[in-house]
């Protein structure tokens, strides 16, 4: 990847997102936090002092950045305007039916409900394919904790949204 | 850069297709890839547009700093100012303006040197995947460089003045020249980000360092200083914890980031560009010159460090193996002086047969080693000339028929009257209680012993108020180093202050002065390593819980401590005074 901030973005804009989604932005808020975050860490490149290509260091330091820029946000409440930073365009919900909206709506529902680490890390995770060793490199935990914390989720999840998913296949 | 594929459904778990059941529910909270990445686009255009903008403020506001302020900013440490102004800095001479920046080059000087050696020590211990890019650093090694090419004879020259200052006895000034020097760089620091010059990263950063390095020479200098306990422990930490906190204000660090900075520091492969800059803005044989000279100042506060056995056992060890020749003048004074220094009643048990051997070895006994003869009854009054006249006139005895007088009292030759008469005819010499210099401390602390055995100690303690004033008008010379100037250096014996201490002390100990001195500042005379340092040091702390004076004598006492803890304050409130983020436009 060596320093190109397209390979960047396609690598870390995920977990970025859902650490931004997990400290309680909302979803634009989260999309401008994480742009913010490649752009202060695109120009200030000359300062990571580790290896581009070492997931942990670099990750390490895109949390830091991310850290940051989430703190100053929340002293000034001003982040560098990103004026037309709709990032999104509102995605096609994949559910068509009412069924599927009902279903993604107790699956977030559920989500919620998870402790803070462990809804963290499913974020983080599930927001676009990626690895536990960038969640981890972002978070500055080992692989075996973000392991430890999305098995114990999934568990809870599973717990919770099974008999739903039973009833509905009973209807 | 690898890419692990995502889980696996779960066949385990009551829901296994929960990982897809999850992807599902957060599509909508994923970002349009293109969308995204025009929006990064934008950030960094605006990003730099700003940085532009900053840039040109900080230009145009030094521009129009006063003219101090300007002289000041090209010898302040490239960490001090946010950009690299080409062609704005640099230093014109040695006109007035440039006070305040010369004022703090010693301090400045000190942190690039540190900074330097932090470079290489890094790239050094570096260890394998922890490589840094090469094309990293450019901006700081320019800067780096800059400054040396700038400042290189003035900064050595401060810092040759540091050094020989520590290494001739004046550590103290050394401290007090670096304490003024940080205040002065505290002093422009904060009128930078008055101007609108500095940021708080840069000023925090900048002040954290000095102080930081403040804090490490003093910790490698206190033993040479005096200065109490407070100020000697204590001082470093104040101004260690002093400099965290700026980085960690000018920063705007959080506890994790401050743990991640504290545990993770990141070696490098590659040379540091700091500790290059530094060296390329000297020839080679100068970088030589200043290793050798640096490793020698190394090698010789290593070996001033290393531990020492202060313990009692030690002075009586010493004591017993001492086999100096009875010719060794200092020798023998400094052996007389250190079996004085014993607790009283503890010098009979000493065995002292090597002492005896060397004493009684052939040729004339003179000075301290017939002194310690008689006293120890290793010669009788027949071997000392004038003994038999004393025996006679006991009236006519004076100071320096101290030999004669012991070896008289040893045999048991003088009775009450004559013991009487000499020790009246000894406190009527003129001279005998003038405690003004450090060798008449000595005389009088060796009087007082005479007087003593002579069975009249009330003869001694008339003059208790005299000799506490002379004390005090002695301490001074031990407390502010002055004992190189020539007044105080005797001509004749060179000056050891340990010894001097111990006269001192051993005085005090028989007037009972212990709680009406301050002897805090004889602390520095036990620093050493030296068996009088030792002894000196036994002596003082048998002499503990003396009080400390009044507030003024507190002031003086813990100078370098509250020094240290002005020094944190100021530098943390010009850190936090300054601006968060320079103004992007004037």
């Amino acid at each position: 990847m060596n320093g190109d901030v397209t390979d960047w973005i396609d690598t870390w804009r995920g977990p970025l997102i859902g650490l931004a989604l997990a400290r309680g932005l909302d979803r634009a808020a989260a999309h401008e936090l994480a742009a913010d975050v490649f752009a202060e860490a695109w120009l200030g490149r000359e300062r990571f002092r580790g290896d581009f290509d070492d997931e942990r260091a670099f990750g390490a330091w895109l949390g830091g950045i991310a850290r940051n820029l989430h703190r100053a946000g929340q002293r000034a409440r001003t982040h560098l305007p990103l004026d037309d930073v709709t990032v999104a365009r509102q995605p096609t919900d994949e559910a068509s039916s009412d069924e599927r909206a009902n279903e993604n709506t107790d699956v977030r529902a559920a989500i919620e409900r998870l402790p803070e680490a462990e809804r963290e890390v499913v974020r983080m995770f599930y927001l676009e394919e990626t690895s536990t060793r960038r969640v981890a490199a972002l978070l500055g935990l080992t692989e075996r904790a973000v392991e430890g914390r999305l098995r114990r989720a999934r568990e809870r999840l599973a717990g919770w949204l099974a008999p739903a998913a039973d009833a509905r296949a009973a209807n | 850069m690898s890419t692990t594929p995502p889980d696996v459904p779960l066949p385990d778990l009551p829901l296994p297709d929960l990982p897809e059941r999850l992807r599902r529910a957060m599509a909508a909270e994923r970002a349009d890839p293109e969308h995204f990445a025009l929006a990064v686009e934008r950030g960094i255009a605006r990003r730099r547009a700003h940085e532009e903008a900053q840039r040109r403020t900080v230009r145009e506001r030094l521009g129009r700093a006063p003219a101090a302020l300007r002289a000041a900013a090209g010898w302040l440490p490239p960490t001090a100012l946010p950009f690299a102004l080409k062609g704005m800095l640099g230093s014109k001479g040695l006109a007035w303006k440039s006070v305040p920046a010369l004022a703090a080059l010693p301090a400045i000087s000190l942190l690039m040197l540190a900074l330097t050696f932090a470079g290489a020590l890094r790239t050094l211990f570096a260890r394998e995947g922890q490589a840094a890019r090469p094309h990293d650093s450019q901006q700081r090694f320019e800067s780096t460089r800059a400054w040396w090419l700038r400042n290189r004879w003035p900064a050595l020259g401060a810092l040759g003045l540091l050094l020989l200052l520590a290494y001739l006895e004046h550590s103290e000034a050394a401290v007090a020249l670096l304490l003024l020097s940080m205040l002065a760089l505290v002093g422009l620091l904060g009128e930078l980000a008055r101007a609108g010059i500095a940021d708080r990263r840069a000023v925090g950063t900048t002040a954290g360092l000095v102080l930081y390095n403040l804090g490490l020479y003093w910790f490698l200098l206190r033993r040479f200083v005096p200065a109490d306990g407070l100020s000697a422990e204590f001082a470093p930490l104040v101004l260690w914890f002093a400099g965290l906190g700026a980085i960690v204000v000018g920063r705007g660090w959080t506890r994790r980031d401050l743990w991640r900075w504290l545990l993770d520091p990141i070696p490098m492969r590659h040379p540091d560009p700091v500790t290059t800059a530094c060296l390329r803005a000297f020839s080679f044989g100068a970088v030589l010159l200043g290793t050798l000279v640096l490793a020698v100042f190394a090698a010789v506060t290593l070996y001033s460090l290393r531990p020492v056995d202060r313990s009692p056992e030690r002075t009586t060890a010493w004591l017993e193996a001492f086999d100096a020749p009875h010719t060794d003048t200092r020798a023998w004074t400094r052996f007389e002086t250190i079996l004085a220094s014993l607790p009283p009643g503890t010098e009979g048990g000493l065995e002292l047969a090597a002492a005896r051997r060397a004493a009684t070895q052939e040729g004339p006994l003179a000075g301290p080693a017939l002194v310690v003869a008689a006293r120890r009854n290793w010669i009788g009054p027949e071997d000392i000339a004038g003994a038999e006249r004393l025996e006679r006139s006991p009236e006519r005895a004076r100071p320096s028929d101290e030999a004669a007088l012991f070896a008289l009292l040893g045999a048991g030759r003088l009775d009450a009257a004559a013991r009487r008469a000499a020790a009246s005819a000894l406190v009527e010499t003129p001279g005998f209680f003038h405690a003004t210099t450090p060798r008449a401390v000595a005389n009088a602390r060796r009087g007082a012993r005479l007087v003593d055995a002579l069975g009249h100690p009330e003869l001694f303690d008339a003059r208790r108020e005299e000799l506490l004033e002379q004390l005090e008008a002695q301490l001074p010379s031990l407390c502010l180093s002055l004992d190189w100037y020539p007044p105080i250096r005797s001509r004749t014996e060179p000056f050891d202050e340990a010894l001097r201490a111990i006269d001192m002390l051993i005085l005090v100990e028989r007037l009972s002065l212990a709680d009406r001195l301050d002897l805090a500042p004889l602390e520095r005379a036990t620093r050493g390593r030296g068996e009088a340092h030792v002894a000196a040091s036994n002596l003082l702390r048998r002499l503990d819980g003396s009080p400390r004076g009044g507030w003024v004598a507190g002031l003086v006492r813990h100078r370098v401590f509250l020094g240290a803890l002005l020094l944190g304050a100021l530098a943390l409130l010009a850190v936090a005074r300054a601006p968060r983020e320079l103004e992007g436009g004037s």
